[in-house]
């Protein structure tokens, strides 16, 4: 009956139902509600009644399919679009309701409530994003439920959760090997003892990659993550009180490559790597601290957080070569009469006959930090007869960037890279980009008979610095302030059903190095949609229309190439984005103790550019009022179906992503071109020894069927999707 | 109700408080003196003044670059009757033979060749419609410097001896651009040495070093008319498809045209102009002088390998071409003298006649300063390279106006750059 209870809950979680805890009569530890605060996603058995459109993956669901990829993870959830790169989710892709999936840099992405891409204001791409098969939920919020977390409201935010401590002594240990030379160990162990708990937390991943570099090299990666956290109980009569303090540690060494192939080199072979990529290497490490302070009493809830994140990395990767051709040109059309012969080089079929044939290199050095405190308070207050609960909270951020960026010149001899100088390596972007933000908002939420509505605002006061660090007088201060509101409704016909409609103001803000003339990206979001929760059918259908006044883009290396300056933003006015995001979920009793849940997720999205422009962002182009946006499929499905029993449990997950335009307009590479559109089928099946005492074993096998696609063109030609991954391991609970 | 009523009353409160800070967004900002590096290429509106662009257009089109296109390919059909009479005299040589006709007919082959590439050094800076589509094929089929390989065009001599590679029948349009075009042709009437230039084995050139001096001269002049053939066919091509791109840019603005404002049309002729800037100051004369990385090393290093028509030594009259072509452009001085409507009167016209003045007057004094050395490129570098700085020193004061005053003035847009730093 355990697995059947478990299968409940994670039929229920699927279409975003928090986890129900068990109903916990007795009186809750400060740890316990501190966890409940942390998690943003409140506990409900019924019927949710929370305006929005928010989805929560919990732990036991996360554990079933053992994905180490983000990516694979949020195919459960709707209104995701992904732009997959490195086959692994290293650095994962995502947007939501057809925002920019680019380096997951329009999203509020957290870590425990706590903004957790490098720089979030300076610099918003997440190029560090949390290795997931640490974390213990997964919680999506979308449209007026994501006001409270910025200062990216355009399409919502991704909260991750760590493992918490134990109320008693816990421990765990997950060993597994598979296809391509994927490891993993994962242990933790956690206990109180009196007032005081901790846990401590050790994961290394790693793979030899499945990509095959023309010289034989590695094209795998090898990440670390270390988590310990302390807490203290200073509770007393009537005040629920907690300290605790988080240290964490990751690092990641990846032989990753922006190299792609040629479309006829990929049909041949889709997991090659050109010689020429052989070098690429990212490097970084990223170590955080948090201390949290919360206390509650019968009156409210306070939740203080005081942060420091940072994040370095070498970013060593193929440039192009060394006169003003593109990569992404030359490969692109690799038969061009001028071209040819520069894709021989890049092979290493030829060595470099001149200058203009050599490589060069780049290593982006980073330096990153962000630090900051907050605080969040919750409280009931009646006013009027009317019960109101009133969250408020208040931020003060600091991040910044240090752009360490140098060059380095190579040859390509007999299909090894040579170095053509002992020079040191050429600098040529330094700058540094640093934010303060004091951000606040407060949300009211009354409940009217089968009505509950929720307003609030959210405002954000950014003070930004651009510095080169070489020219004294190339410097851009900008100061900024915008209110965000948000209203939302839900309105609960019947214990089953509900319908739901919101509204809220997008936003993103421009990195401190634009020109004052490129504008933060805006735009109005609506929701409209209903929520049906029965005994063992649950669904959720919510139509999306987000109506951009102003659509923001930025030119990266990771999207493509033709960048002129590093970071470049560009205005694309008035764009619409719409849609429909609906999920399913039914439990089949097949006998008193065999379950068959079944889930099913569909986004629907279309996407209009409402003027006609010229640009020279790489994915734009000739824009035509009616283009639609880049890399936004109109359709994506997921199906899931289980089976549970007492001692296993089996299930398949079947995603399909509809074809996705490469460009928006004319004029540009891949103008015309699609991805094409990907299905993949995915099982894991585990098995509890002697009913779990021993331990239990699982194999997970990604992608059975094999199917390889190119998920992009760019930056420098088609890259293939993961190919059939296999993985066994073994998890012991102690 | 009444508690129905209080709840409406606070939501409407609520309604109002939102709507307030809904309208609440300010920003301000400040700059450094030299912030500007990272601005996006963002055009401005075009001055609402008088200035007829269309008559600018129509200047430019019909009395400087269809002229110039034409009389190229007048000239490559003069190459390869050129070419081809001093090859037939090679083939026809025996050894005892009087060799001088050959050498003057060579010297006339050498001559016209120089002829052609000085008319094409003026198209240059005419890149525009047929020369920038598909990633400048046509362009660069012709003329394809600064991406050379003597050692492709010696496996491309051996490959049309043997009239086949891997047994497909050889067909020169078939070939990358750097076994074809002036290039190639400068490489195969001017190399006074009969050895390949490959640093590395290359099955075709086995047999090389097996030919005698005849043979080898014989099969390079071979291979040279056909690469004239060729070049000729190009310019053939380039005028065919100038007609109709021509009539386009003269129409630009017009309902229906691909230029949706007569704006855009200029600004395709301004993007030409920037050759000045990346392929006259920069890779002819920036790249040799060290300016940049190059053949030689790093920066710093002084590089006579990376000097345009190196065997012919006539970078100097190339730079002077660009330069003239450049000017002609700019003050719209073409075939008709009765017509000069040119950028120098698009100036005037939105009152900036300094930027007009001191561009052509910066225009004249590189062309003076050019035309003063008495020696090459290659040899200024070698012996007084800090006359070739002066030199890059005045081209520079040409582009640099061109990339502020003139972008400026005209509200024209930078073309997009290629010089990424990346992410």
């Amino acid at each position: 009956m355990k697995k059947l209870l478990l299968s409940a809950i994670v039929a229920s979680i699927v279409h975003g139902h928090a986890t129900a805890a068990d109903a916990d009569t007795k009186k809750k530890t400060a740890n316990e509600k501190h966890i409940e605060k942390i998690r943003i996603l409140g506990s409900s058995d019924g019927l949710r009644t929370d305006a929005g459109s928010a989805t929560f993956i919990d732990q036991a669901e996360l554990e079933k399919f053992e994905y180490d990829d983000i990516n694979r993870i949020l195919a459960k959830v709707p209104g995701v679009n992904i732009r997959q790169e490195d086959g692994y989710g290293l650095r994962p892709n995502i947007g939501f309701r057809g925002a920019t999936p680019e380096r997951s840099k329009k999203i509020a992405l957290m870590e425990d409530g706590i903004l957790i891409a490098p720089a979030p204001y300076s610099a918003s791409a997440a190029y560090y994003f949390p290795q997931v098969s640490r974390m213990t939920g997964v919680e999506v919020f979308k449209g007026p439920a994501s006001i409270k977390y910025g200062p990216n409201t355009v399409a919502g935010a991704l909260n991750l959760t760590t493992r918490a401590i134990p109320s008693d002594s816990e421990g765990g240990l997950d060993i597994a090997a598979g296809s391509d030379g994927y490891k993993k160990y994962h242990v933790h162990y956690g206990n109180t003892n009196g007032n005081f708990g901790y846990l401590i937390e050790g994961l290394n991943v790693s793979a030899d990659g499945f990509k095959e570099l023309d010289n034989g090299a590695d094209t795998g990666f090898d990440k670390n993550s270390f988590m310990a956290k302390f807490n203290y109980d200073l509770s007393t009569d009537g005040i629920n009180q907690l300290v605790e303090l988080k240290l964490g540690y990751d690092d990641e060494i990846s032989h990753e490559s922006y190299v792609g192939l040629t479309d006829v080199d990929f049909k041949k072979t889709p997991n090659r790597r050109y010689a020429a990529s052989q070098n690429d290497l990212m490097d970084w490490e990223h170590s955080n601290a948090l201390l949290t302070h919360f206390m509650e009493t019968n009156e409210f809830s306070l939740t203080t957080r005081a942060y420091y994140n940072k994040f370095e990395r070498s970013w060593n990767k193929l440039n192009g070569f060394n006169f003003d051709n593109r990569l992404e040109d030359i490969i692109a059309d690799p038969t061009n009469t001028i071209y040819a012969d520069f894709v021989e080089v890049l092979k290493g079929e030829r060595d470099s006959e001149n200058t203009r044939e050599n490589l060069v290199l780049g290593d982006n050095a980073r330096e990153y930090y962000s630090w900051g405190i907050q605080s969040d308070l919750t409280t009931h207050l009646k006013v009027s007869g009317i019960e109101h609960q009133l969250e408020m909270g208040i931020r003060y951020h600091v991040d910044e960037i240090e752009r360490k960026h140098t060059v380095d010149y190579f040859a390509m001899k007999s299909g090894q890279l040579v170095k053509t100088t002992t020079n040191e390596p050429e600098k040529t972007t330094f700058n540094t980009e640093e934010s303060k933000a004091l951000s606040v908002y407060i949300q009211d939420t009354i409940t009217l008979d089968a009505l509950t509505i929720t307003a609030g605002v959210r405002g954000e006061y950014i003070d930004s610095t651009y510095q080169n660090t070489f020219k004294v007088n190339d410097w851009l201060t900008k100061e900024s302030r915008i209110w965000l509101p948000g209203v939302s409704a839900f309105y609960k016909l019947n214990d089953e059903l509900g319908f739901l409609m919101g509204v809220n103001k997008g936003y993103v803000p421009t990195s401190p190095q634009q020109d004052p003339q490129i504008k933060p990206e805006e735009s109005v979001n609506y929701e409209l949609g209903l929520r049906y929760s029965g005994d063992s059918t649950n669904a959720e259908v919510v139509a999306f229309f987000n109506d951009y006044s102003n659509l923001k883009e930025s030119c990266t290396f990771s999207a493509s190439a033709n960048c002129s300056v590093v970071d470049t933003e560009y205005n694309a006015g008035e764009v619409d984005i719409y849609g429909l995001e609906a999920t399913a979920s039914h439990t089949i009793a097949i006998t008193d103790s065999l379950d068959l849940p079944l889930s099913a997720v569909y986004t629907y999205s279309q996407s209009e550019f409402k003027e006609s422009f010229v640009s020279d962002f790489a994915l734009w182009g000739n824009v035509t009022a009616g283009d639609e946006v880049p890399y936004l499929a109109e359709h994506q499905i997921t199906l899931t179906a289980e089976l549970a029993n007492n001692n296993w449990q089996a299930a398949l997950l079947l995603k399909y992503i509809g074809e996705m335009k490469e460009a928006a307009g004319t004029g540009v590479n891949f103008e015309g071109v699609n991805t094409e559109a990907l299905t993949v089928v995915d099982f894991s099946g585990s098995y509890d020894i002697n009913n779990g005492e021993h331990g239990s074993v699982y194999l997970k096998v990604d992608n059975i069927f094999e199917t390889v696609e190119s998920v992009s063109h760019r930056p420098y030609g088609a890259r293939p999707s993961k190919p059939r991954q296999a993985v066994l391991g073994y998890k012991y609970a102690f | 109700m009444n508690r129905r009523n209080n709840s409406l009353r606070q939501l409407v409160a609520v309604a109002a408080l939102t709507s307030l800070v809904a309208c609440s967004e300010s920003s301000s900002s400040k700059t450094g003196s030299e912030f500007g590096g990272t601005t996006p290429t963002t055009p401005t509106p075009p001055p609402t003044n008088t200035f007829n662009q269309q008559a600018l257009l129509a200047n430019i089109v019909d009395n400087i670059i269809t002229p110039t296109y034409q009389q190229f390919e007048s000239q490559t059909t003069s190459q390869h009757q050129a070419i081809s009479q001093y090859c037939g005299l090679e083939k026809s040589f025996n050894v005892g033979d009087e060799r001088q006709p050959v050498n003057d007919s060579l010297s006339s082959a050498k001559n016209q060749w120089l002829t052609t590439i000085n008319q094409w050094q003026l198209a240059e800076v005419m890149q525009i419609g047929p020369l920038t589509v598909n990633s400048s094929t046509l362009r660069n089929n012709i003329y394809s410097w600064p991406v050379v390989s003597h050692c492709g065009v010696d496996q491309d001599v051996m490959f049309y001896r043997a009239g086949n590679i891997n047994s497909t029948p050889y067909d020169i349009t078939n070939r990358t651009a750097t076994r074809r075009g002036l290039d190639a042709v400068e490489y195969l009437l001017y190399n006074n040495s009969l050895d390949h230039s490959c640093s590395t084995p290359k099955p075709v050139l086995d047999t090389w070093p097996n030919l005698s001096e005849q043979e080898k001269r014989v099969a390079r002049c071979n291979f040279a008319t056909e690469v004239a053939d060729d070049i000729a066919n190009s310019a053939k091509s380039l005028n065919q498809q100038w007609a109709t791109y021509a009539t386009t840019l003269k129409a630009a603005g017009e309902a229906g045209n691909d230029f949706s404002d007569v704006h855009e049309g200029v600004n395709a002729v301004s993007d030409a102009l920037f050759y000045l800037d990346k392929m006259v100051k920069d890779s002819k004369i920036g790249a040799p002088l060290g300016l940049f990385s190059n053949s030689c090393g790093g920066v710093g290093s002084v590089c006579v390998a990376d000097v345009e028509s190196p065997l012919s030594a006539q970078s100097i009259s190339h730079l002077i071409q660009n330069l003239t072509a450049f000017k002609q452009i700019f003050t719209g001085q073409g075939t008709d003298s009765s017509n000069t409507i040119g950028f120098d009167d698009y100036l005037i016209d939105v009152d900036d006649k300094a930027t007009s003045d001191a561009i052509i007057a910066s225009t004249q004094q590189a062309i003076d300063d050019l035309t003063a050395y008495q020696q090459s490129l290659a040899a200024q570098l070698t012996n007084d390279a800090a006359v070739v700085e002066t030199s890059h020193g005045k081209v520079k004061a040409v582009s640099d106006k061109l990339k502020t005053d003139f972008i400026n003035s005209l509200a024209l847009k930078l073309p997009a750059t290629s010089a990424g730093d990346n992410d």
